[in-house]
């Protein structure tokens, strides 16, 4: 991860997959697991995570020359802490409504281990446009994770998706519900916190059976490749 | 690198955080008008529901006095906003908390006609469970409208609970607490309104400048 010929793509890559950080380096689960309990939550503190790592990354690169070894925490986390300040006053005065529906973990992005993990061990150490991409990489993973796990629980667990959506998206928005069945019949435990626990572990089980399974169809076509090289030799 | 002078650390971290509050002040400065616009767009769209229609002919959202009594849940000034029709009183939106719920306070506006009955109880602010204490919501469910026209003065103390308790309103299932709690601070709120309303409508009003969201 230090060499600095990451490619745009394998970055993308590393970020969505192989290094996502709800379901492989598992950072920042508490606002992962606390506000995924409808998709357009979801949505809501996805993008402004997106934001507030774009933000950081890109600043933490440009100054990393000036940042020396000792106050360099301390420096992040102000970096952070503004900018998620400004991501909340923003969000106070144009989307109060889903201000109020996050509540306590809009602010607390400060705390998502996440960004200060890539402002430490990546973007500290990388070009502007690589740490930039990166913290789009990540942000975009942490929030299809959001996304898929809200979207789950909200369907399973009140019969409807994208419920409230006007809050985000204006009042254009409050017809985008779609309801899949009543309230009442829904599976109360996909709201509730457990509901969270059991479905990000569905999740990680299916990536690992599909990695698992990628993994199997490569090592049978290479066992293949070795075998005809070796008739072909004799 | 690991040879700069401590001085120097501080000097630059000092002018990192003057320019980080600076920024803030700055966003902050220029976004205030907007957030108290869209509380005060949130508050009076609550406000105009919890009154019936032509009930009121004066500026009743400007009509408040701040009111300092246990009936209303706390010991904090909660607000009281009295609505006259033809200059006699004709009921108030009484802002009242319940710090028996599940999990933080309840903030309540309740809607009250003269004769004490209840128009209109909506919650403002609350921390009731995601999923169970939140259906006291009007989004969420319709549970709270059980409260749309009360008589209160007609009721009497064992109506105001649970039908599980023994009272006569529907529980929200999985939070008794909570709808016990909400239902309490109403019975409380609007036996007071009934005592006090001669005294309340004769005060003089409070001039405000803060939302209270």
């Amino acid at each position: 991860m230090e060499n600095s010929t990451n490619s745009n793509k394998s970055l993308l890559i590393e970020g969505l997959w192989t290094q996502n950080p709800g379901l492989v380096k598992l950072l920042g689960l508490c606002p992962l697991l606390a506000v995924s309990n409808s998709a357009v939550n979801a949505i809501g503190l996805g993008i402004a995570t997106l934001f507030t790592l774009l933000v950081s990354n890109t600043l933490v690169s440009v100054f990393r020359h000036h940042i020396h070894t000792a106050i360099r925490i301390p420096l992040y986390v102000l970096i952070i802490a503004t900018t998620v300040t400004i991501v909340e006053l923003l969000m106070r005065a144009w989307f109060p409504g889903m201000f109020a529906a996050l509540g306590i973990f809009l602010p607390l992005i400060v705390t998502n281990c996440l960004i200060i993990g890539r402002a430490e061990a990546f973007a500290s150490r990388q070009s502007v446009k690589q740490a930039f991409i990166d913290g789009l990489a990540m942000g975009l993973g942490f929030f299809a994770v959001l996304l898929i796990l809200g979207s789950a629980r909200e369907i399973i667990g009140q019969g409807s998706w994208l419920s409230n959506a006007n809050l985000l998206f204006g009042d254009l928005a409050s017809t985008w519900k779609i309801e899949f069945f009543d309230r009442s019949n829904g599976v109360l435990l996909a709201l509730l916190p457990p509901g969270a626990f059991i479905g990000l572990g569905l999740m990680l089980a299916v990536k690992n059976a599909i990695d698992a399974s990628l993994k199997t169809k490569r090592d049978t076509v290479e066992l293949l490749n070795q075998r005809n090289n070796q008739q072909a030799n004799t | 690198m690991s040879t700069v002078k401590p001085q120097r650390s501080g000097l630059l971290l000092s002018a990192a955080v003057l320019t980080c509050t600076l920024l803030i002040i700055t966003v902050h400065w220029f976004s205030e008008p907007t957030i108290i616009a869209a509380q005060q767009k949130q508050l009076n769209e609550l406000l105009d529901n919890l009154l019936p229609a032509k009930s009121a002919d004066n500026n009743f959202k400007d009509n408040v006095v701040l009111i300092e009594s246990e009936a209303l849940g706390t010991l904090d000034a909660q607000r009281v906003y009295r609505a006259e029709l033809n200059g006699e009183p004709s009921g108030a939106i009484i802002t009242a908390v319940s710090t028996m719920g599940y999990s933080g306070d309840i903030t309540l506006l309740i809607g009250i006609e003269y004769n004490g009955t209840i128009h209109a109880v909506r919650v403002l602010s609350h921390s009731e469970t995601p999923g169970l204490g939140d259906v006291i919501e009007t989004q969420k469910s319709d549970w709270i409208f059980k409260f749309d026209q009360l008589p209160t003065a007609a009721l009497t103390n064992t109506y105001w609970a649970v039908k599980k308790n023994g009272g006569e309103f529907d529980r929200i299932t999985g939070a008794t607490i909570t709808s016990n709690a909400v239902i309490k601070a109403v019975e409380r709120a609007s036996s007071w309104y009934r005592l006090n309303r001669d005294n309340l409508h004769g005060k003089k009003s409070v001039k405000l400048n803060q939302t209270i969201l």
